[in-house]
Parts: C-alpha cells; structure tokens; sequence
C-alpha cells in the first residue's frame, strides 16, 4: 500500500507558524493529519509583576487581528477580579467595537483570505459580462436582494482590469493559486462575480475599518477601553458620531447581503455534495455516526458566549452569543460552560508539564525536542513526541471547535430566537438542510451569517446608545478602590474572538499580576493531539479529505482557511521521498 | 507640501530586534519637529488592518524587520513597494508575512499610497523581551539617519525638537505602557 506524506510547512524558518502533514492512501484520500504551530509565542510571561489595569495596553500586542479583542478582554479579567460591573454607556461601545471588528474581520477573511480557494481568477478572464450579470441575479435573487453589482459595463471593465494585471505581471497575491486544479468547480462568470466582489470589498473593509475607530479612539489600535468602563464619553455626547457609524454601517450591511451571503450561496450551492458527504467526515470514520460533510471534522462545538445585552455584570447578562456546547453535531442537546473544566495538555506541545493544567494554574516552560529529520533530507515532525509550540486545550477530557459555526450551533441548540432566525432563513432560501452546516463549506457559511446578524443589531445598539446619551446619562466608568480589591484575587476574561472563545485569566496578588494566561481559539482550532492521542479540530477536520492533485492540496488549504487560522503560515509539499512536489503559501491573518 | 504622510512602526515590540522598527518610529515621533503633519502609526503586529492607510495616504512609509539569511545583521535596506514585493520576499516573523501579503492585496485597490519600506535585519527576534541586540544598537544612528532622510526626500523637514529623549527611556515606555501614567506610543 504507498501511503503519500505531504507536509505543508513554512518557507523560511522552523520557527515558522503553522504546519500540516497529511498522510493520503492510494486513493488520494487523507488518512491522517498533523497541525504543528512552529513557534514560540511566550508572551504571558511579560505580564506577570504588572500593574493588572495596564494588562490590556500590553497583551493587545499578543496579536495582529483582534488586537482590540486581547486588549478588552484582559480588561474584563481584571474587572471580573475587582468585582466591577461597568455603565451601560460603556457596555454598548464596547459592544459596537467589538461589532465593528467582526464585519470587518469576517469580510477581510471572505474575500482576502479564503475567498481564491474557490474562486479561479484566470478563469474569470474567459467570462461573458452579459452573462455574468444574469449569473449575479440569480445567487442575489436566492439571498432576497438586488445584485451589488448589476450593470454589464462594470464587469467588462473588471474583467479588463484583472487582465491588465494579469498583463503587467502584476497578479501579486493572485500569483499563488492553483489556476487550472480540477477542484475550482465555478463557471467563468461565476468566477468573475467573484473577483469584482474582491476587488470591491477593498473599499468597503476600509470604511468598516472607520468604524472601529469611531468609538476605540486612536486607530489602529482602540485605547478608550479601561478597567472600569470607556474613555469616549465626547463621542457618545456627540450626535454626529453615532450617526456616522451607522451611516459606514449602513454601506457595509449593503454590501454583506447584496455581495457575501449570495457569494455564499454561489459557493455553497456549486459545492453542496461535499457539505453533505457524510461518509467523508471524520465522525463517520472514527465513530460511525454520519452528519455533515467534507472538513466537518471534530462537530464538537464550543462557545463562551459574548456581548453583553444588559447590565447585570458578567456570566450573568443575557448575551447575543449564547455560552455552551454542542458534542457530536447533535442540537438537540446543549449543555452549560464549567470554567473549571478548561485545562490545556502538553503531551505533544513543547513544553514542559505532567498532566492537563487549569489557565489559573498554566505554566509556560519551553521543552523543545526538535524535528525528524531523515535521510531524504526532510525534516519531520516527531509525531509519536511532541511536536508543536500550540498546547492541546481540553474541555470536559474532549477536544472542541471554537469559531463562528460553534457559536451558530450554540445559539440554535439554545433555541436563541435571534440566532435560530438568522440561520433558518439562510437555510431556507438555499433550501438546505442544517447539516450542511457541518463542513468546510458550512464554517464558511456560518460565518456569512454571523457577519449579517451582526450588521444588523449593531443599529439597534447605536440607536440603544443614542437614546441613552439623550436622556442624560453619560456615565462611562465604574469607580473602584484599586488597593482594596487587588490584594489578592483573580479573575476572568472569557468570551469570544472574531475566531472563536478566548479566555483570559489573571491571578493578582498586592496590586501586581501573580499570573497571567491566555487560551487563544486558534490554540482550540489548531492544537495538536492530547494525552490521550485525540486530535485537534484542524486535524480532524481534514480526515477522509480526497485530495484530487497531492502536488496542489488545494482542499487542505481550503478546510484550513475555513477556521480563518490566526498563524501566518507558508507552505511546502514534498512527498514520502522527501523530493519538493510544489510550494503553496496560505495566506493568513493574526499569529499568536 | 499638502502630502499626508504616514509613517509605520512594524513589528512585535516583545520580541526584541522585531520591535526596532516600532522603537525607532517612536524615537522620531519625539526627538524631532517636522515641517508638515505627519501621522505616527503604531503599526504593532497589525497585518491586514493597516490596509486602509496605504488606501488613504499619499505616501506611506513602513519600518520594520526583513530577516534574509546571507545578509548581516544591521544591514538597512530602503526599497519601494514594488521592489519590496519583486524581491525575494523576506518574512521570517508573523508580521513580515503579514505586511508583505497586505501590500500585495493592496497594490489590487485603485488607489494606493506610495509606499516605501524601510527594513532592517534583525538578529534576536526569539527573546521575549523589550529592548535590542548590540549589533543592532551599534547602528542605532544610522538607521535613524535613514529614517530622516526618506522623510526628507518626502519634501519634510526635519529638526531636531532638543527633547533628548534617549533609545533607554523609549525601550522604557514600550515595556512600561501605563494608564496612570499616559505612558504609550
């Protein structure tokens, strides 16, 4: 039986991001599946001995994506510690910042960063304009709107500015694709759609970028968030601001739903057989159950929950994001988060450790053991040892996903009247069963979704802010007694990222930070196996995977950007033999 | 001159060398006085949301770290967009990654600043710590030299503001940042 190693691994440096080595049978079928982060990220260690209200000013360095969220959510670990529950006034704007930072990232992700694994841009260049505005009426007809871009003349002039690019050589960022694989399954026009939406939301992330900046003061990173409340209490006052963020708000949610979601559907529908292939997922290999379809791979799903929607304090607000999990794909039963239960292993993570730590009790020893490397002159992961610089987060002994599907799953498991609505009309106008949900294609929908519900409530919540303001109250901090509540206490961050739960946790003891750890999603998403030699989400998702071409694993790379990964990653191909088949860079976000 | 003028410090600012080009945006932002309004950007480990200030300057600098083996270290390279992104493209860190796929998405837009990096090879970007190898404080002078001339070619001038803020007290705040005390980028 040839059994085909391929290795997804970084250009340059072993200290590199992230790694996958997949091994396929004869049938180009994964069998198996490794995720290695390849570097060291020991950031916690710096904020041990701080002042606790600096925290969010350094871990907001942690990451070059949700820099805003780190930074609010070491906040509220310190608030969660000094037992302060923060005004209304600062619990909406920290709502809409964090908001803003969703449609932004989600958009980005979409169109910048996953949106060429399914689009092929030479293709696009063989395109009928005429056609592809009928084509675009169709997918924006199923989504209920009119089509973003409807006139033939635009297409014909994107169309002829790809060609120029393609002409000057200056396909940049499209210069990686795999042009041609048999797996790009859209049509010409289809593909073209495509595109024009690419290029357009380079102008809307722009304005979504604004919004953020509205209310979280210097841009880019927010730095009106302090333990306590907000600082931007001139900018709740002001009319003038809160109108302009639902005006940038407004030309987003246009484009969310007359470009994303029927983008979404087009994918979806052209790739629906592999959201329902059952057979292909891991659970129906490993465990003999059969829901969802290619990349579903764990169906475990966790959320915190997040985004307070009244005032009762912390993991007592009723949330938009409800907290809980879901095992097994089955919504008919959710059960409630226990804290007490997170503990992260490093049975195959370098670093030092016995046994499954609680973040409270973390500790970050570095124990790096080095790669395999074999004559073929590759260097290996040592599998059966440790291999990657991500710990292996547990929850309940179990290994969950965490992300935007996780909290659609969450939210429909807890018959959230709001979240159930957004996802069966998705549902429903693409006449698709929920299950389709769990897969590659499903966590790229459930995304689009998210993105839609959450352009929409945060007018409510602009409106909310307004009418608050108005009536007088601009109170935006909560006073505290900082030398009585830090003598000894600890407390907790934990809600939810753009990509999935993020906890904080800070222990404090006289004023100073005793310790500090945080479990980042892209750790639940991407971490290897544990002590028990279960994989982790990345991992499972790409068992029973066929890859059509081994030298261009495109659907690695596609199940992969489906987490949205926060590690910058570069790839390699090579196969048992050890001789390089190909080079493939994913293009990423943040890195922790 | 009417240009609006962004200059990005790139980089993690735990990460030793990788925060140089972070500490010397930050050393310029107080040691002189310039001419025409520029914009100080803490760039940090931000990737794809610096985006929209390479689509709303006219000119855009970036000062960061470009690890190239076969290179010495403190070797400063000034180069333009394009010659940045026609290179062999260096990105050893998260963020050099990050900042060379964020231009390329960019250079897609219609409109896109001129953009013009400044790098320089680092040697430790492992330790997690604020501050600098010597081989990279042995050219200290140099590179901010650098630094001033780009902008000056940008039609700034430049003076010196005789706050005399020395690299000891800016590497001081970046491991330091307080509240209490307004102490930031």
């Amino acid at each position: 039986m040839s059994k085909k190693h391929i290795v997804v691994d970084p250009i340059t440096r072993i200290e590199g991001h992230l790694r996958i080595e997949a091994v396929i049978d004869e049938n180009n079928v994964i069998v198996d599946a490794y995720s290695a982060s390849t570097m060291f990220r020991g950031i916690e260690t710096i904020l041990q001995g701080r002042d606790p209200r600096d925290c969010g000013l350094l871990a907001m360095r942690i990451c070059g994506v949700c820099t805003g969220t780190h930074y609010q959510r070491s906040i509220e670990a310190v608030e969660d510690a000094f037992g302060v529950t923060i005004p209304k006034n600062a619990r909406i704007v920290r709502n809409l910042i964090q908001g803003a930072l969703y449609v932004h990232d989600h958009l980005v992700h979409f169109y910048h960063l996953h949106a060429l694994d399914f689009v092929d841009v030479v293709s696009a260049l063989s395109a009928d304009p005429a056609k592809t505005v009928v084509e675009a009426k169709k997918w924006a007809t199923v989504a209920g709107v009119n089509p973003y871009i409807d006139g033939e003349s635009e297409f014909k002039a994107i169309k002829e500015r790809v060609a120029n690019f393609v002409k000057q050589g200056r396909l940049g960022i499209f210069g990686n694709g795999y042009w041609g694989n048999k797996h790009y399954k859209l049509t010409p026009e289809q593909n073209l759609i495509g595109v024009a939406h690419y290029l357009r939301a380079l102008d809307i992330q722009r304005d979504l970028a604004k919004m953020q900046a509205i209310f979280g003061g210097k841009n880019p990173h927010p730095q009106s968030i302090v333990v306590g409340g907000v600082t931007c209490v001139q900018d709740i006052e002001n009319p003038a601001r809160i109108a302009l963020f639902k005006q940038l708000l407004a030309d987003g949610t246009k484009f969310v739903k007359e470009a994303y979601l029927p983008d979404v559907y087009m994918a979806g529908t052209v790739y629906a057989d592999e959201a329902t292939d059952s057979k292909a997922t891991f659970t129906e290999l490993m465990e003999g159950k059969g829901v969802g379809g290619t990349g579903g791979g764990l169906l475990n799903y966790m959320s915190y929950g997040d985004f307070r929607l009244d005032d009762t304090g912390f993991y007592k607000a009723k949330t938009l994001f409800p907290s809980g999990i879901v095992y097994g794909g089955d919504i008919s039963k959710v059960q409630d988060i226990d804290q007490n239960k997170i503990a992260e292993d490093v049975t195959h993570a370098w670093y030092e450790g016995q046994k499954p730590l609680h973040p409270y009790d973390g500790q970050t020893i570095p124990h790096y053991t080095g790669l395999d490397k074999r004559p073929d002159g590759i260097a290996y992961l040592k599998t059966a040892e440790k291999y990657s610089w991500i710990k292996a987060p547990i929850y309940n002994d179990t290994r969950v996903e965490v992300g935007p599907l996780a909290r659609m799953v969450i939210g429909v498991a807890r018959k959230d009247e709001r979240i159930t609505k957004y996802v069966t009309n998705f549902l429903k106008r693409g006449n698709l069963p929920i299950t389709v949900l769990f897969s590659t294609v499903g966590r790229t929908a459930a995304r689009a979704i998210e993105t839609e519900l959450m352009a929409d409530i945060m007018v409510e919540w602009a409106d909310e802010l307004a009418k608050n303001a108005a009536s007088g109250d601009l109170t935006t901090w909560s006073e505290f007694d900082f030398d009585k509540v830090s003598v000894k206490t600890k407390g907790m961050g934990l809600a939810e990222a753009p990509r999935g739960a993020l906890g904080h946790w800070v222990r404090i003891e006289n004023g100073k930070v005793a310790n500090y750890q945080a479990v980042v999603p892209s750790t639940w998403n991407a971490g290897p196996r544990d002590y028990k030699g279960r994989m982790g989400a990345y991992e499972a998702s790409l068992i029973g995977t066929k890859v059509a071409n081994p030298e261009q694993p495109l659907e690695i790379i596609r199940t992969i950007h489906s987490f949205d990964p926060c590690i910058a990653c570069a790839v390699h191909v090579v196969d048992t033999k050890g001789k390089e088949l190909g080079v493939y860079k994913i293009d990423t976000q943040c890195s922790i | 001159m009417n240009k609006k003028i962004a200059i990005i410090g790139s980089g993690n600012a735990f990460f030793k060398d990788e925060g140089v080009g972070l500490y010397a945006v930050k050393y310029i932002k107080e040691n002189y006085d310039f001419s025409a309004e520029i914009e100080f950007v803490d760039g940090g480990t931000l990737g794809f949301l610096l985006m929209p200030l390479l689509q709303e300057f006219e000119e855009v600098i970036i000062v960061n770290t470009a690890s190239e083996d076969g290179l010495s270290v403190g070797k400063i390279m000034v180069k333009s967009c394009n010659e940045f992104l026609d290179g062999t493209l260096i990105k050893k860190t998260a963020n050099e990654v990050e900042i060379a796929e964020m231009l390329q998405i960019c250079s897609m837009a219609d409109h896109m600043a001129n953009t013009t990096l400044i790098s320089i090879v680092p040697q430790d970007i492992i330790s997690v710590e604020v501050g600098l190898s010597e081989a990279i404080r042995s050219v200290w002078s140099e590179y901010i030299k650098t630094i001033l001339d780009v902008l000056q070619k940008c039609g700034i001038e430049v003076v010196e503001s005789k706050k005399n803020l020395s690299l000891e007290e800016i590497l001081y705040t970046f491991a330091n940042p307080s509240i209490e005390h307004r102490r930031g980028f």
